[in-house]
């Protein structure tokens, strides 16, 4: 399939709301924008579309005066602007909407829409609310974002939270709009609902920059869409000319499924086996799972791929022990376990690498602490409630060499250390505890190419001895480089399992963004 | 493998020497202000501090007082220190005390014919029982419904003195005008171990308890549950180890140690409970608890000093006209300058910032 993308005209006229010019961005260890030409023009609504980690949040992030480019020009309105601060983002009409939103939850709606900006009244001593409910209630009207301005933020909604944050921004001014995967929060209805309000930003004139990783959703609201890839633009189309499959392939580039790896043979019955899992969010409002069944069995790595935050965290959660499904179960090699608590779960033979080191280490401790984290209650490790600290620092010796963990002794302490050094203590302790099961949670975040090879290898190898490996992983790579089987999870679902000889290229870019592929044949046939 | 080993040695004893060093930098700037207190009031504070330490330390019986003194707060200091290192703020200690206190001299005097080091062990154990089991009713709460637990046990703190008060000027009151219990069983007593000091065998008790917390942190299990969850619960989850268990034992054996301090104080110097007998030894168990660097034998040091300045407080009023007082300003300035080791950081950056610009 060739990717074809229409060249933008290269001149900077009047008829841009934004343009940036040659935008580069480094952080330490990564380039998160490489040379970024981007257009967008005045009442158009643009979708910036690609994975995690593609660099569109830190390119906004620039534009809205948050970052600073390392080099590069940004044209507002044709005119060449320096935006070293927010503010100033604010003053030329700039206002972004944050995934994470920025309101203090203490507050009413309305004190947090004026935050900042407070119209003054009597010789400015006091804010004059009268004059700013006046105004937020024209913005109300004109937009359709309506919310009770007295409720304190708190005891909103997500959604209604979500139209506080837009709000404050188009009570600055802005003429031009970035909202930062705004959709992740939402319901549904909550999208189609904001969907609305964006045209109608549309209509009044307004740049409309909508960052998401959902091909449906660019498709559907966006006039032109700029993909991005690993910091690069890989091109900008308006929408007709775009379809699922030639942006899926722009998002995730031609990858090389690798099939060198040998996979052992593997046994009949699952050694973990979750059925029927439903988990519900606090207010009992929004499955956050829906009936997921998985197996992994003896010998094979199974990869959970997906983009963060649909479910991942939940079900993972859901078979270590700290949350208890609404519906379903879990078994450990045949045992139900669903009711056992984290500790038991440990003793049948679990093993888990979290996705967060700091859920996994304690920094303040030493190594040797660290190596008798969930194994102090193992009576290799401890007699009678006292701890053999002999044997704790011979293990721990033979595990440092054995890991390669570089550090003074084993007394130092963990936050002294690199994290891939880290991430090497964690991989000792949980894989030298002999598991029947090991649920890995991005494994290789953060580390270098020879740090990622070792957790690929070690986790190989455990494989190879028989373990089940569940690796969760939003890193698409890591999951076509080790998994036998690849499950795709979506908004709390599993779409699909597939084994990974029988995973065609085009489909993985399509499950990853929810869409199954027979329902995207029939709505093409329709 | 001799110079690894070495090099640990050396490391842990510069490790032990620097936790030293903020105790003792708050210690003697806080002597140097209070020294400039003094001298504002009139007074020459070297004559007031020659006065200070030769009554605490100068010979057999000064020694005593100030480890008299110092005995019921290596107690509540080893709570304060239990509950912290599981991340949580035992302020309830006072209470634990009075109340522990109180069931000790309870089981003295009500219990007169268990045999003597039975009777003894008895009414030693029921006051830690008491004083953990006034703990349990502090922190219950945050576990079930996340209450904090400064707030509970503060509140319950004076619930346990006016209690203690009722029960000793009603129900308890000895005869007689003051509002004592009646004195307890001589079986029951702590054997006074420097005569003709009020020093007991609470001393050896609070120095035995001192290594046994020691041990219960550093050795076994459940000291290792404790230092991780006040760490970092969420690895303490992933380790399976169960937080509100944890919480509840560590919070509930720091009110034990309370209130054994209580029982104590009541079963070695007083023999009998006295309305309102501490002067805030569960207070100063928080202050030991810091100054000994959370730490159960650093809180020894740490009583033996707050012990000397109590001890010395009085033979200053008694020579020198100058009230009690000075003792709470000295202790009130040493911790005020313990929980800011951000001042020091920053005074130090501020010379080296100055020297630059010179």
């Amino acid at each position: 399939m060739n990717v074809q993308v229409k060249s933008t005209p290269h001149t900077i006229t009047g008829h841009h709301a934004v343009v940036m010019r040659g935008i580069t961005k480094k952080f330490p260890g990564i380039v998160a924008n490489d040379n970024i030409d981007l257009f967008i023009n005045k009442g158009e609504i643009h979708g910036l579309l690609g994975e995690n980690g593609a660099g569109k949040t830190v390119l906004m992030s620039i534009l809205a005066g948050i970052h600073r480019p390392d080099s590069g020009a940004i044209y507002i309105n044709g005119e060449k602007v320096f935006i070293n601060n927010p503010s100033i983002a604010i003053r030329y009409g700039v206002g972004m909407v944050h995934q994470h939103f920025m309101l203090i939850k203490e507050l009413t709606a309305l004190e947090n829409i004026i935050l900042g900006y407070e119209p003054k009244a009597y010789g400015g001593l006091f804010i004059d609310f009268k004059n700013a409910r006046e105004k937020i209630e024209q913005l109300q009207k004109r937009y359709k974002l309506y919310v009770n301005l007295d409720a304190i933020v708190a005891k909103l909604p997500i959604g209604l939270q979500q139209r506080v944050e837009i709000l404050k921004v188009l009570y600055r001014g802005a003429e031009i709009l970035i909202l930062d995967e705004p959709t992740a929060v939402l319901t549904p209805e909550e999208v189609e609902n904001l969907f609305d309000i964006i045209k109608g930003f549309k209509q009044a004139g307004k740049a409309v920059i909508f960052i998401t990783h959902k091909i449906r959703e660019a498709l559907q609201i966006c006039d032109r869409i700029t993909v991005l890839r690993r910091g690069r633009i890989v091109g900008s189309l308006d929408t007709n000319m775009a379809n699922p499959d030639l942006l899926a392939e722009m998002m995730i580039g031609k990858r090389l499924i690798s099939e060198t790896i040998q996979r052992s043979d593997i046994t009949k019955t699952p050694l973990l086996k979750i059925s029927n899992i439903s988990v519900y969010d606090e207010k009992h409002a929004k499955l956050l799972l829906s009936n997921i069944d998985l197996n992994v069995f003896s010998g094979e790595i199974v990869g959970l791929a997906g983009v963060e935050g649909n479910g991942q965290t939940e079900l993972v959660e859901v078979i270590i022990g700290l949350r208890k499904p609404d519906v379903g179960t879990v078994c450990i090699d045949g045992l139900d376990v669903t009711n056992f608590p984290t500790s038991k779960r440990l003793k049948l033979g679990l093993a888990y690498i979290p996705g967060d080191r700091n859920n996994a280490l304690v920094q303040e401790l030493s190594i040797m602490d660290n190596i008798l984290l969930g194994s102090h209650c193992n009576p290799q490790f401890s007699r009678r409630l006292f701890i053999k600290k002999d044997f704790l620092q011979t293990q721990t010796n033979k595990l440092i060499k054995e890991y390669n963990i570089r550090a003074i002794n084993i007394y130092a302490k963990v936050k002294n250390l690199s994290g891939g050094n880290q991430q090497r203590i964690i991989l000792a302790r949980e894989l030298s505890k002999n598991p029947k099961i090991i649920v890995a949670v991005n494994p290789s975040r953060g580390l270098d190419i020879a740090a990622t090879n070792f957790v690929h290898n070690k986790l190989i190898e455990m494989r190879n001895k028989g373990c089940a490996i569940l690796l969760v992983s939003a890193d698409l790579d890591e999951i076509l480089n080790i998994s036998d089987r690849i499950a795709f999870i979506y908004e709390g679902k599993i779409l699909a399992v597939r084994e990974l000889h029988e995973l065609r290229k085009e489909e993985i870019g399509l499950l990853m963004s929810g869409i199954r592929n027979e329902e995207y044949t029939t709505k093409r046939a329709s | 493998m001799r110079s690894i080993r070495q090099s640990v040695q050396v490391n842990r004893l510069s490790k032990l020497l620097f936790a030293g060093v903020p105790p003792s930098l708050a210690v003697i700037t806080a002597l140097i202000v209070t020294a400039f207190i003094l001298y504002l009031i009139g007074k020459n504070p070297w004559e007031i501090y020659h006065v200070m330490l030769f009554a605490s330390f100068s010979d057999i019986y000064s020694l005593g007082t100030t480890l008299t003194q110092a005995t019921p707060i290596i107690f509540t200091g080893l709570g304060f220190v239990i509950a912290f290192r599981a991340g949580l703020f035992n302020v309830g200690l006072e209470g634990q005390l009075y109340l522990g206190a109180f069931a000790a001299a309870y089981v003295g005097f009500a219990l007169p014919f268990l045999p003597p080091i039975l009777h003894l062990i008895v009414a030693i154990f029921t006051g830690a029982l008491v004083g953990g089991l006034w703990a349990f009713l502090a922190i219950i709460p945050k576990v079930k419904t996340g209450a904090h637990e400064v707030i509970t046990g503060l509140m319950l703190t004076y619930v346990a003195i006016l209690l203690t008060s009722y029960l000793v000027n009603y129900p308890f009151k000895a005869s007689g005008w003051a509002p004592y219990s009646p004195f307890i069983a001589e079986n029951a007593q702590l054997p006074r171990i420097l005569p003709p000091t009020q020093l007991s065998f609470g001393w050896v008790l609070a120095i035995i308890f001192a290594s046994l917390t020691y041990v219960l942190l550093n050795h076994t299990t459940l000291g290792y549950e404790i230092t991780i969850v006040g760490l970092n619960k969420e690895a303490a989850m992933s380790a399976g180890i169960s937080i509100n268990r944890t919480v509840l034992l560590a919070f509930t054996l720091s009110g034990c140690m309370s209130g054994m301090g209580g029982a104590v104080e009541v079963l070695g110097v007083h023999r009998r409970f006295i309305d309102l007998f501490s002067p805030g030894y569960g207070w100063d168990g928080i202050a030991v608890g810091l100054l000994g660097g959370l730490s159960p034998l650093g809180a020894i040091f740490a009583a033996i000093l707050l012990g000397a300045l109590r001890a010395g407080g009085s033979s200053v009023q008694r020579i020198t006209g100058l009230t009690l007082d000075i003792v709470t300003i000295i202790q009130g300035i040493i911790i005020l300058f313990l929980a800011a080791p951000m001042l020091y950081k920053h005074i130090m950056r501020k010379l080296s910032e100055s020297s630059y610009v010179v």
